[in-house]
């Protein structure tokens, strides 16, 4: 019952506030239309996904209320999936500054570690093939974060469970020395999920990112390493991102693919992700992105434009060619041969 | 004070008389004139390219000539998302994740938010004596108003600079730079700053209105307007740290 008790607090505290302090609720929204075309067997399959999303924002001198609720509706190939419309409340928090520190209330993205793929300490492990950097479901818990510097501080979050043993909650210290940023991280999950580690990102010729993390059980019995390697670059107006993902309990052979883990991405031992993007100029860019996995050699390619129409409204197309065979990875036949997706996108 | 940004060359402000001064002394008086504690703005930025435009609005701190600056886009898209620039070093907030990401150092190369003002140009802190040699070319009219010609030029040996030489053009009344070009090594020019408009807040003058021109880009054009501008203000408390980034 812990999301309703969650949902009523956060509500009062909202229309409490909202009465109580005279600045204004600021409102907007986005629309985004995903319109995919796949070739899978004979023919091709049609899927559309709208998503409607409702931004509520309020803040004030100590304080901010932050609200992002989606509503998707699907349509072919998606609908089969999920018949009705989707609601979803991504963001819902409130965050109040003091002394004592920032404390976030609310459901909310815990962000620990470097930002982008295969990163070991997130704490959601879904990876979106189709749009890599879509924004990850929030959780619902309590974040304490304590400045111990201009660019130091301390994380803490806990995300309650009915019952309190299977709560997750954690901790993390982060700071910059020279031009690196580098963080620890100690994260428990469940009673079988925990991890500690370390991450920094900084800049030599390329800027280089990495993260080591191991995992263990409450009674410190060590389960599995997972670490990543990143190095990006700009090379003018061209962009150059590489990410390897190493994960320990991968599978090392097609035969031992499993389900896909939830505290680790995808099924395989190692994975590189590549990304080489272009910007033509403000309005138009050209990209191509890659996943392959490293055991069977399987990848998902996916080149696209990116093209700003006017203030606010944006579209994409997105190509994209699985070269697996019948058991890797990514299969085309299980996943189609290739497919386009279309977006449309107006921020409101 | 012989340190500089690109900021600060668009916070170029300044007054006094002239008298036959020496470079160094006219750069002097351009920065003795800009120097505050602090200061706020509320701005417009316009990009164009062609006949296409983008508006972006955002409010900003700097303190310690503009050392560490804190900026946050209000216009509809992309509204919430924040920069924390301290030294040499930048960090932008994302409202939609509710996470920080340091921007790499190939990217600063890259320009802000689209815009022919680059990363680096928001986080140049020069020591121009240090780096450049400074030279006064000549007195020159620049759009009606007399000028100093000014250039600078990266000392033998000192690679670390954005920009390999500079001409400025110093209002020889007010003491603000009214134009600004900007040159690689080869000598090609890679940007142009031309300072459209010019108010007086208190006893600065402040160039409100300017107009950067990346000439490595066809037809792009960005126009960045001061619609608000306080000097020497209440600064928020910790608005200069990593953590008020998410506030």
């Amino acid at each position: 019952m812990r999301r309703p008790l969650l949902v009523i607090l956060l509500s009062f505290l909202f229309v409490s506030t909202c009465l109580l302090t005279p600045c204004a609720l600021d409102i907007s929204g986005v629309f985004r239309d995903d319109l995919y075309l796949v070739a899978a067997g004979n023919g091709f399959s049609y899927g559309n996904s709208m998503e409607n999303r409702l931004i509520l924002r309020k803040s004030a001198n100590s304080w901010k209320f932050y609200g992002d609720l989606r509503l998707y509706i699907y349509s072919g190939l998606f609908r089969e999936i999920s018949p009705d419309p989707e609601f979803q409340p991504m963001r819902f928090f409130i965050r109040f500054s003091s002394s004592f520190g920032t404390f976030t209330l609310g459901r909310t993205y815990i962000a620990v570690g470097n930002i982008g793929p295969f990163n070991p300490f997130d704490t959601s492990k879904e990876l979106n093939i189709s749009d890599v950097s879509y924004d990850k479901t929030g959780m619902d818990g309590v974040i304490w974060d304590l400045s111990l510097g201009d660019l130091t501080g301390l994380r803490m979050w806990l995300a309650p469970d009915t019952i309190v043993e299977k709560g997750a909650a954690g901790i993390s210290l982060h700071t910059n020395i020279g031009t690196f940023d580098i963080g620890a991280v100690l994260s428990r999950f469940s009673a079988e999920q925990n991890l500690a580690g370390l991450y920094f990102k900084g800049d030599l010729y390329f800027s280089v990112q990495a993260a080591l993390a191991q995992h263990f059980d409450d009674s410190v019995t060590r389960d599995f390493l997972e670490a990543n390697l990143g190095l990006e670059r700009f090379f003018g107006t061209v962009f150059l991102q590489l990410v390897y993902y190493y994960n320990e309990k991968g599978a090392d052979e097609i035969s031992e693919y499993g389900e896909v883990f939830s505290d680790a991405y995808n099924k395989a031992k190692h994975y590189l992700y590549a990304n080489l993007s272009f910007s033509y100029d403000e309005f138009l860019s050209f990209y191509i992105y890659s996943f392959t996995n490293g055991i069977d050699l399987s990848s998902v390619i996916a080149p696209g434009i990116r093209w700003t129409i006017n203030n606010g409204l944006n579209a994409t197309m997105n190509l994209f060619f699985l070269t697996g065979g019948n058991k890797d990875e990514y299969s085309s036949a299980a996943m189609g041969r290739y497919g386009i997706m279309l977006r449309f996108e107006a921020k409101l | 004070m012989k340190r500089i940004n690109m900021f600060l060359l668009i916070f170029l402000l300044l007054s006094s008389t002239s008298f036959a001064l020496t470079a160094q002394e006219i750069i002097d008086r351009v920065d003795e004139n800009s120097i505050a504690s602090n200061q706020f703005f509320n701005g417009r930025m316009e990009i164009n390219k062609g006949k296409r435009t983008l508006i972006k609005e955002f409010i900003g701190y700097g303190q310690d000539n503009e050392e560490s600056f804190f900026m946050e886009f209000t216009n509809t898209e992309d509204v919430g998302v924040k920069y924390l620039k301290i030294a040499d070093e930048l960090w932008i907030y994302f409202p939609d994740a509710d996470d920080i990401m340091k921007i790499s150092g190939s990217m600063l190369k890259q320009g802000m938010m689209g815009s022919d003002l680059s990363y680096e140009d928001m986080v140049r802190m020069e020591d121009l004596s240090e780096k450049y040699d400074v030279e006064l070319l000549e007195e020159e009219e620049y759009e009606g108003v007399e000028c100093y010609k000014i250039q600078l030029t990266a000392k033998p040996g000192v690679k670390d600079v954005t920009y390999y030489r500079e001409i400025m053009w110093v209002d020889k009344d007010k003491f603000i730079m009214r134009k600004v070009e900007l040159y690689a090594k080869s000598g090609r020019l890679l940007k142009e700053m031309l300072v459209k408009k010019v108010i007086q807040v208190g006893k600065r003058y402040f160039g409100s209105k300017i107009i950067i021109t990346d000439k490595k880009k066809k037809n792009s054009i960005t126009t960045m307007e001061f619609t608000e501008v306080k000097f020497d203000v209440k600064l928020p408390e910790g608005i200069f740290t990593r953590e008020y980034l998410k506030r």
